[in-house]
């Protein structure tokens, strides 16, 4: 089967200093992999590379069976991508917004209506449709972002801190959500701080210090291989600084 | 007791109390719950600032100064009340007139009636900021010159405060009353018009000093005549003049129709706002029960299939400019723009560089003429320099391949939001040239802006939107466009001008070359922002 997200000796430095260090990894179709590191580890770079933001200075990596180079707007359309912030176009309504990103993917206005009712009805935000989001909290403006990301059904969904600001109810229903999409064969790239929610989404954990893959195996096996009672232990164990 | 007068119940009443008082807490440190406060807050201080400027001929009023100055005076005040006011009022009138309430009602266990009430008491605890803010200077100045009467402040303070709520409620209830049938983003640019005319063309030109002054002086035989009776300034400076000189019968007459007159305004505005307030709350629920499938600006619609937006990236280019661009500011800006193309024609700044004339001011035409040139392109640069940079991530991550069809609907959205100035500067000028010439000097801006457009979107072609605001017009860029405003606009201008009186022939050839130009620009343009692309690689 081929790899939904081939990663080979990628490597991004800003001038002298060294952001990702020749990582290499797979994902197969289905997968759900949380991408864990401490701050400045890498985890955003990795993901703007692989969602063509951000060019890499060496190696390869295939996303959905495209490269991220070559052929970045293939990549891109079949992509779907959740930044750590929660910054949107703010003077627009989410039917506005969303019907941009409809736009921006090409799809028909009927099909993106259709998604749009269906994922803001499952978060509670059809009543907000037409509110300007300027006046939205950033749970609800992360919902939106959510959905923004779903609309074009994406082979790959790429998330980066997706749960921030979210309540338990959404939080709950968004797990379920990946759930279900990797279910029907989608890959999610799951990149978070919050090793708990990972160590119940994630079924494999790829971990990343200071530029380099320090870890890469499902969740089970790992916290059994390094005999360590939970992915919090084992982060800090492998991410703990010199004194 | 006073929710019985108000005809609220005791939870209601807490309601409105402790929406107005956090409210008014908010307002005063620029954090307002509803973001308009803000805005209300600055065009307090703008308030403020106008007391500065008035101050020297606020003074004179009650002292003794002949009454043409009174006069002025008092025309320089209400005018500086009516720009300033209309601005507060507004700034009101859209927090209570816009869906915002809906949404607290839809959301939040308060009554229409309990916000309704707060608003008011909102409003009530600003206008009385304002007051203070406004005369509190001139009070004391008057104060010290009156020999410390303490009578002066009182009555002064007392007389400002009733002119403060009475234009207040005056202009809060035209804007109600025209919210029922206009946008109230529209009704704001219809005041942002009325505005510009009053502050450029009365205060600042010439011609319209004098003409002033000679109103002044004319009125100089008429103290006391029937017209005082109908002008609010002179009912509100009455108690101030009853202190020195005396109490005059029209002077009291005055005094009382100015008692009169606020509570009867308050009744009007009372009645007009809660009928429009209603309508628009309920205009507001109704949208929420609509659903997906509520009507959305159709204007918007139209206007996209007029300019012919064909596929999905230029439809997301111009629907993103558009709708981010398309309301409250711009649109005020052009109704402030279309005032000064009316007001420099008639004023005879601009004249008609097609009439036969050696008249230097001829020259002016041409210039102005070589500004609306570029008026699209400082456009598009506004568009770059954005408020949403942070989200040039959803552009970034888009399958954008043909990125000059997506900077193509930018460009039409540019356009689009740019021809409401050249048709009102075609009304504007039709109403004093000829219309051919009115047709002939706004036509060519519009190709030319185009042609313009086109060739600032190859040398500007990075992400639109994904820039900071520029700070102040200090940007290198922003001097740059300002220079070449100048520069090819006035001398676009100047050709154009030159090839009129060079005869038809000549004139046809230049339009036709000019055409030929817009195309090949249009195409030309598109086909290397698709070649320049910074979305289809990613950046180093």
């Amino acid at each position: 089967m081929t790899a939904s997200i081939a990663v080979h000796e990628l490597s991004k430095s800003y001038g002298a200093s060294l952001a990702v260090d020749r990582i290499s990894f797979t994902v197969a179709p289905g997968e759900i992999v949380g991408y864990l590191g401490p701050n400045g580890a890498g985890k955003t770079t990795t993901l703007k590379m692989l969602c063509g933001m951000l060019a890499p200075t060496s190696g390869t990596a295939h996303v959905a069976g495209r490269d991220i180079i070559a052929d970045t707007i293939e990549v891109k359309r079949r992509i779907g991508f959740v930044p750590d912030s929660d910054a949107i176009y703010e003077g627009l309504t989410p039917y506005e917004f969303l019907r941009l990103v409809a736009h921006l993917h090409e799809l028909p206005e009927a099909a993106a209506e259709e998604r749009m009712e269906h994922h803001l009805r499952r978060f509670g935000l059809l009543d907000h449709l037409y509110e300007p989001m300027s006046t939205f909290s950033k749970g609800m403006k992360q919902k939106i972002v959510l959905t923004s990301a779903f609309l074009h059904e994406p082979e790959v969904l790429f998330l980066d801190e997706p749960l921030t600001g979210l309540d338990v109810n959404a939080t709950l229903l968004v797990k379920d959500t990946l759930h279900e999409l990797a279910r029907a064969g989608r890959t999610i790239f799951y990149s978070s701080h919050m090793l708990d929610v990972v160590e119940r989404v994630a079924m494999r954990v790829v971990m990343i210090h200071r530029g380099r893959i320090v870890l890469d195996g499902p969740v089970q096996e790992v916290l059994a291989r390094a005999n360590e009672p939970s992915l919090e232990e084992l982060f800090r164990s492998l991410t703990r600084e010199a004194p | 007791m006073i929710g019985r007068v108000l005809g609220l119940s005791p939870g209601e009443l807490r309601h409105a109390t402790l929406l107005a008082a956090a409210q008014l807490t908010l307002l005063w440190r620029g954090q307002a719950v509803v973001r308009r406060g803000r805005t209300t807050t600055r065009s307090a201080f703008a308030i403020a600032l106008w007391t500065n400027l008035f101050m020297g001929v606020f003074l004179p009023l009650g002292t003794g100064v002949a009454l043409p100055e009174r006069v002025r005076a008092g025309v320089w005040m209400a005018m500086g009340f009516l720009m300033t006011g209309s601005l507060v009022a507004g700034e009101f009138a859209m927090s209570l007139l816009e869906h915002r309430d809906a949404d607290v009602l839809f959301h939040r266990p308060v009554s229409s009636r309990a916000l309704y009430a707060g608003r008011l008491l909102q409003i009530t605890g600003t206008v009385l900021l304002v007051t203070f803010g406004f005369f509190t200077g001139p009070a004391m100045a008057g104060f010290a010159m009156s020999g410390w009467n303490p009578l002066f402040p009182l009555l002064y303070l007392a007389g400002g405060l009733m002119q403060v709520v009475f234009l207040t409620l005056a202009i809060l209830a035209l804007y109600a009353f025209l919210a029922r049938f206009i946008h109230i983003e529209r009704v704001k640019a219809v005041a942002g018009f009325i505005n510009a005319i009053l502050a450029i063309g009365i205060m600042m030109s010439y011609q319209g000093q004098m003409l002033w002054a000679r109103v002044g002086d004319s009125l100089e035989a008429l103290r006391g005549a029937a017209w005082t009776y109908f002008v609010p300034p002179a009912w509100f400076s009455a108690p101030v003049e009853i202190l020195y000189a005396g109490p005059q019968s029209h002077l009291v007459a005055q005094a009382l129709i100015g008692l009169a007159s606020v509570p009867l305004m308050a009744a009007v505005a009372s009645g007009v706002l809660r009928r429009s307030y209603q309508e628009r709350l309920a205009r507001g629920l109704e949208h929420r029960r609509l659903g997906l499938h509520a009507p959305r600006r159709p204007l918007l619609t139209w206007a996209a299939r007029l300019l012919f937006v064909r596929r999905g990236a230029e439809t997301a280019g111009f629907e993103l400019v558009a709708r981010l661009y398309g309301t409250g500011k711009l649109l005020q800006a052009t109704a402030i723009f279309f005032a000064l193309i009316l007001l420099a024609v008639w004023q005879g700044i601009v004249k008609d560089p097609y009439a036969p004339s050696d008249d230097l001011f001829a020259f002016m035409g041409t210039f102005y003429q070589g500004l609306l040139c570029f008026m699209m392109v400082t456009t598009a640069g506004q568009v770059r320099h954005s408020p949403y940079a942070g989200a040039a991530w959803i552009l970034q991550t888009a399958p954008l391949g043909r990125y000059g069809d997506f900077y193509a609907g930018v460009k039409k959205a540019v356009l689009a939001l740019s021809l409401p100035v050249y048709a009102g500067a075609f009304v504007a000028i039709g109403l004093l040239w000829p219309p051919a010439h009115a047709l002939l000097y706004v036509a060519f801006p519009v190709v030319s802006g185009v042609l313009f457009l086109h060739a600032h979107s190859l040398w500007d072609h990075e992400l639109p939107l994904s820039e900071e605001p520029a700070v102040g017009s200090a940007g290198t860029r922003m001097i740059v466009l300002i220079l070449a405003s100048l520069f090819f606009g006035v001398a676009a201008s100047a050709a154009h001008s030159f090839a009129f009186r060079l005869g038809p022939q000549v004139f046809a050839a230049f339009w036709a070359a000019l055409a030929l130009a817009l195309i090949a620009s249009s195409g030309f343009s598109r086909w290397m922002l698709n070649r320049l692309s910074p979305l289809a690689r990613a950046p180093e």
